[in-house]
Formats: structure tokens, C-alpha cells, sequence
């Protein structure tokens, strides 16, 4: 630590490079552009992926959001990193085409939510343990892979706001702007997209009876 | 007492503690006596956290974008975002040589 800035040498070496990067990019540089490409690309391919089932569809999204950023590299403030902001305009240009996909009739997801008798009490009684926490189920290989699988089987809406507070890790009135409805909206949708992500992971993971 | 369904209906605040103290309470004391809405607490807390580490990729290392990917948004930067064609800005350079000595005569003067 320097005593006139306050920040690690290291962060500010970095800091530097990227405002460099930053300098050559609103000059046009293509070396620069390239190596911007190179750099972030394969990060926002993933969270493109997991927000587009299709992959034609996630490899648009990453060049949109590439396109864009170079269109408003002048009104990049550099008040967050390169990533973060490269990261934001990827999950927009995705959630706009969730948007334009969704003039077709969605799945609905009430079958996957729990059921109730007139008086309130659950239908299905006792509900099934799991086979452990989610700590000891993930020391299993294939468990990230049996989640995402199921993730990817949630309606396009309800898997967009879980994908966006569960997984993105932004707050309910983020994500509320990011998908243009209320908080109220966010909230209510993310307890079901997560009750029905439950219902499709039970098959895999309850407790089955020992002899 | 309240119901199953109104005790599953408030999971995500009863995790956040954004019930009021007395409907904690309540809910707690469903949870207490209820073992199927514990149980169904209990996998709806562990779904969450199986969502948030799902995309966590420990060992299979990062996304690569593939070159033919790379090629193609390079190439669509170039196109659309240039502000001169490259045809253009040859020219552009080639007045600016003829340009040059006299614009320097004047700027000197």
C-alpha cells in the first residue's frame, strides 16, 4: 500500500492497463478491440448460455453486447470495471430476446408448484426428505449438471428472474429495472421459480426408503 | 395455527427475516409441528443453494469463446462501427498530404 492512494500497487497497475484498454478502444484500436474480445468474451458466452437455451441465440447476444459496448465506449464512465459492465450489457441484450421470444405462449409452471387441500394442508404428506444438504450433495459430480438441466426446464420468465437474483446475484429492484416489472413481481415470481425448481429436483435427490 | 399453505407461501421472507416478530413466531411454531412443511422448508433452502453454486465451474475451467465467434464480431465492429470505410479514410489521407503544407504555412504564420 502506497500512502497517497490508499490502493494495493497491484490494483492499481491494473487499474491503469485498463484505462489504457479503455483509451485505445475509444480511438478505435483494433488490436485493442480484439483483445477486449479475447479477454471477457468467454465469460459473457456463459452467462449468455445460461440465460438462451439455444446456442446460436447466446453467441448473438455476446456479439450484440460486444457491438454495443464499442458504440458506447465514449459514455463508459469507468465508475465499475470493464467486466462488470460488459457483464450488465450481456444479461440485457439476453433478457430482451427472452422479451421478443415471449410473444409465444409460455409453459405454465403451476404443475410444478406444491398443492393444497381445501383446508390448507399440503397434498403430498410427508414431503420427502433429500438425501442430504445442498453441501453434500454437491461433492457428487453430476449435481451441478442435474441442477442446470432442471434450471434450463423452468418457463422462460420464471428462469430469467431466478438466473438474475439466485445466480447473478442482483437485488430485487435490479433486477425489477433489468426485466421492466415491480419488485413485487420479482419476489413473487422468485419463490415460484424456486418452488418449481424444488418440485424438479426431488426425483434426483429425495431420500429413497431403505430396507 | 397458521396453514401449510400460508407458512410455504412466506419461505423466501421467513429465510430473508422479513416477517414482523410475531409472524416469525407463528411460523415457527408451524415448522415446529409440522414435519412436512420442515421437511419441505428444509429442500426449498437447499434448492436455493444448489441454483446459486450450479453455474460455479470448478474443475472444468473457463468458457472459451471459439475463433470463428471472434472473427465474426471483429469483423461486425469493423463494419458497422467504423466512420470512415477503409476507401474513405485513404482518401482522407491523401488530401490531408496535399493539404499539409499549406495548413502548416498558415498555422506558423
Amino acid at each position: 500500500m502506497t500512502p497517497d492512494t490508499g490502493i494495493p500497487a497491484g490494483a492499481r497497475d491494473e487499474q491503469g492497463s485498463e484505462r489504457d484498454l479503455v483509451s485505445r478502444l475509444r480511438r478505435g484500436d483494433e488490436d485493442a478491440f480484439e483483445h477486449l474480445v479475447r479477454e471477457h468474451g468467454g465469460r459473457l458466452l456463459a452467462v449468455a448460455r445460461r440465460f438462451l437455451r439455444e446456442e446460436e441465440e447466446a453467441r448473438d447476444a455476446v456479439q450484440e453486447c460486444f457491438l454495443s459496448a464499442f458504440r458506447a465506449m465514449d459514455r463508459f464512465d469507468q465508475a465499475s470495471r470493464l467486466s462488470t459492465w460488459l457483464h450488465r450489457i450481456v444479461v440485457n441484450a439476453c433478457l430482451m430476446r427472452l422479451r421478443t421470444r415471449r410473444r409465444k405462449p409460455e409453459e405454465p409452471i403451476d404443475e410444478f408448484l406444491p398443492q393444497f387441500q381445501a383446508d390448507g394442508h399440503q397434498v403430498r404428506h410427508p414431503t420427502p426428505e433429500w438425501e442430504g444438504s445442498a453441501e453434500t450433495l454437491l461433492a457428487r459430480r453430476e449435481t451441478r449438471s442435474i441442477v442446470r438441466e432442471a434450471i434450463d426446464r423452468l418457463p422462460d420468465s420464471y428462469r430469467a428472474v431466478l438466473l438474475l437474483r439466485d445466480i447473478e446475484e442482483l437485488s430485487t429492484e435490479e433486477a425489477a429495472q433489468s426485466l421492466g416489472v415491480t419488485a413485487n413481481a420479482v419476489k413473487i415470481r422468485l419463490h415460484r421459480a424456486r418452488q418449481a425448481l424444488r418440485t424438479l429436483l426431488e426425483p434426483r435427490f429425495r431420500r429413497t426408503a431403505s430396507c | 395455527m397458521l396453514t401449510c399453505r400460508e407458512v410455504i407461501a412466506r419461505l423466501a421472507d421467513l429465510s430473508c427475516r422479513n416477517l414482523a416478530p410475531e409472524e416469525m413466531r407463528e411460523n415457527k411454531r408451524h415448522l415446529a409441528a409440522c414435519r412436512s412443511c420442515a421437511a419441505y422448508r428444509r429442500t426449498y433452502r437447499a434448492t436455493v443453494d444448489l441454483a446459486r453454486e450450479a453455474y460455479r465451474a470448478p474443475e472444468s475451467g473457463r468458457t472459451e469463446l471459439p475463433e470463428a465467434l471472434i472473427g465474426g464480431i471483429l469483423a461486425a465492429a469493423r463494419t458497422r462501427l467504423s466512420v470512415l470505410s477503409p476507401r474513405t479514410l485513404h482518401l482522407v489521407h491523401l488530401l490531408s498530404g496535399i493539404a499539409a503544407g499549406p495548413l502548416l504555412a498558415f498555422c506558423l504564420r
